[in-house]
């Protein structure tokens, strides 16, 4: 077995004269600890936030960072980041070295787990989030059936699928509060539609790909809808005070860890009607 | 102000929001960041004071208050009460007269900067409205200005109830020229210099600065050669969210990527090896390859691209690319504050 060291994945590049990006090859680890490095990474820059920093997006593979032109140069900036890896280097060590069926660490009491001191940093600020799926929702389109005719086993195979695994938050965008969540089970995974609906429901949960993901709000998309979640993605993070001055909060981050439960469809009406 | 027409598309404007795009909130903000900032040089207040943001002019208002307003960007016929007026300077608007902005006959977007601060929707530090996202706007619902909505201002006190945009009657004057994003450093104040206004340059032809990055070690040296060395022309798919450029095929490269961060004016290749130049109101994430970016300083230039426009690229360093920016910053700055003496005198 060959022994990958951070130096020879973790590559920093341009993006434009204000940002540079910083990119982690996949290819040797697997999607998975490449996106854990990048949460790594990103922490490692929140904890030190340097005065430059302007803006900070992570996703699958890469974190772009944009500072401010007037505070640094790229050259102090690419300085700085290269520290930051440097000074990770334990935690990124680890990453790349532990075993691959990690599951236990995604699916919950992680964080207090004695045994897991050293990696306290790395753990507390993961969070788990249990989402309410109803998937046998029927006043609104749902692509369950053709999901499961296609692949060729039962709804309710699908369903037990799609509930049985954590996922990973691996980036956040398209619209705000949409989360990429991977990996899709083998068994469930699909191209996309053919030609994408021109209104995917508020709330919809659809699968495409290796991916699966809630649809914060009515939009067009080319995903395989499955069910319905009742759960607010987005919610306000003002004081209420003010009619003027409004924040939304996305509850999904990436790197954080997701899991699906079934409920009814009365239990779905009531949470949305609560 | 009460709006009588809205042209194309009408709204509030700023420099946009900064630090939320973690979450999948686009930038948002002015596209001619320059007018945007000169506008309110002009008639004194903060480079962060909302300016309203005309598309292709179209735009009719009726002064509810007598005010003073500046009105930059595309080249326009400005008129009040049918009196042809100028841009890039101070014009007294009188209660009850009508503000007209025609067709632009170069350039796209005009900004007006009124001195006295609107009342405004503040969604996620910023007034800007994003239709894509449905977020901010007057109403939060993302839509600009319709017709018969009355803009008010600060201290007015008609209409507005709880008031929450940036207030500026109680700052010393050296905070009204440094509020915002502006740094003492580079202020470069001298009173006897007469500086003109630095205006966004207006052109048929734009030439653009790009610096290489991203993806660009996977276009090879031919592909860059037909993509610094020929002539694009802005397709009529071109808006806040970016511009989709038509021209000669530089080629594609077969490669799938993860969604990335795009950076403000990132040039993505589409596969069928036409570049689309990302700006302010871009989505957060894209996975198509990209061979580099826009400069900073010539962003400005963009925001004034009509379908039709021609675009050239330029490569340039990023030491290159710092040094335009900032002198840009401090052009605009200077200026600034020789209007502020100059007002202080009168």
């Amino acid at each position: 077995m060959t022994i990958i060291k951070q130096q020879e994945i973790i590559e920093i590049r341009t993006a434009s004269d204000c940002c540079v990006i910083v990119y982690v090859d996949d290819t040797g680890i697997g999607l998975e600890k490449a996106n854990k490095i990048i949460e790594i990474v990103t922490r490692a820059l929140l904890i030190n936030r340097p005065p430059w920093l302007c803006e900070y997006i992570p996703s699958y593979t890469s974190l772009l960072i944009e500072f401010s032109l007037y505070d640094t140069d790229h050259i102090a900036v690419n300085a700085f980041v290269k520290e930051l890896v440097i000074n990770a280097d334990m935690e990124i060590s680890q990453c790349i070295t532990e075993n691959v069926a990690d599951t236990g660490e995604a699916s919950g009491g992680n964080v207090s787990s004695p045994s897991q001191k050293g990696k306290s940093t790395l753990s507390t600020s993961r969070r788990i989030h249990r989402i309410p799926v109803c998937y046998e929702l029927t006043s609104l389109q749902s692509d369950l059936s053709k999901v499961a005719n296609d692949k060729n086993i039962s709804e309710e195979r699908v369903i037990k699928l799609h509930c049985a695994n954590t996922y990973r938050v691996f980036a956040t965008g398209f619209m705000p509060g949409f989360a990429y969540l991977g990996e899709l089970p083998i068994e469930l995974s699909q191209p996309r539609l053919s030609i994408p609906r021109l209104k995917v429901p508020k709330g919809a949960v659809a699968i495409a790909d290796r991916q699966t993901a809630i649809y914060p709000d009515e939009s067009p998309g080319g995903w395989h809808i499955i069910g319905y979640s009742p759960l607010k993605l987005l919610f306000s993070a003002t004081d209420g005070n003010t009619t003027k001055n409004r924040d939304l909060e996305s509850l999904l981050m990436t790197g954080d860890s997701v899991e699906f439960y079934p409920v009814t469809e009365s239990e779905y009406v009531n949470w949305v009607n609560s | 102000m009460k709006i009588i027409a809205t042209g194309l598309s009408a709204r509030f404007t700023d420099l946009g929001r900064v630090g939320h795009k973690h979450k999948g909130f686009t930038q948002s903000g002015a596209l001619d960041t320059n007018s945007h900032l000169l506008a309110n040089a002009i008639v004194g207040m903060p480079f962060t004071n909302p300016t309203i943001e005309v598309l292709l002019g179209g735009f009719i208002a009726v002064a509810t208050h007598d005010i003073q307003v500046a009105i930059t960007g595309a080249q326009v016929r400005v008129l009040i009460n049918d009196v042809p007026q100028r841009l890039n300077h101070k014009l007294d608007w009188q209660k009850g007269a009508t503000l007209q902005i025609m067709q632009p006959v170069l350039g796209a977007r005009n900004y007006i900067a009124c001195d006295r601060p609107f009342i405004v929707s503040v969604f996620l530090d910023s007034c800007c409205a994003v239709t894509r996202e449905k977020t901010g706007g007057m109403n939060f619902d993302g839509k600009g200005f319709q017709v018969a909505d009355v803009l008010d201002y600060e201290g007015a006190g008609t209409l507005g109830s709880a008031a929450t945009s940036a207030s500026t009657d109680n700052l010393s004057p050296e905070t009204r020229l440094t509020h915002g994003s502006m740094n003492n450093e580079f202020s470069g104040h001298n009173t006897a210099t007469k500086t003109l206004a630095p205006t966004t340059q207006l052109a048929k032809e734009y030439v653009v600065r790009v610096v290489l990055g991203y993806q660009e070690s996977l276009f090879d040296h031919k592909m860059k050669a037909c993509f610094f060395n020929q002539q694009f022309t802005v397709s009529n798919e071109a808006s806040n969210m970016g511009i989709r450029l038509t021209g000669k095929s530089i080629g594609s490269v077969a490669v799938t990527l993860y969604s990335e961060g795009i950076a403000n004016g990132a040039i993505q290749i589409t596969p069928s090896g036409l570049p689309i130049i990302m700006l302010a109101e871009r989505q957060t994430i894209g996975g198509y390859p990209k061979i580099g970016s826009i400069i900073a300083a010539d962003l400005p230039e963009l925001g004034q691209c009509q379908p039709g426009s021609a675009i050239r690229f330029e490569q340039c360093d990023l030491f290159t690319a710092r040094q335009a920016w900032l002198l840009r910053q401090i052009r605009i700055k200077t200026f600034a504050q020789n209007q502020y003496v100059r007002d202080e005198k009168q």
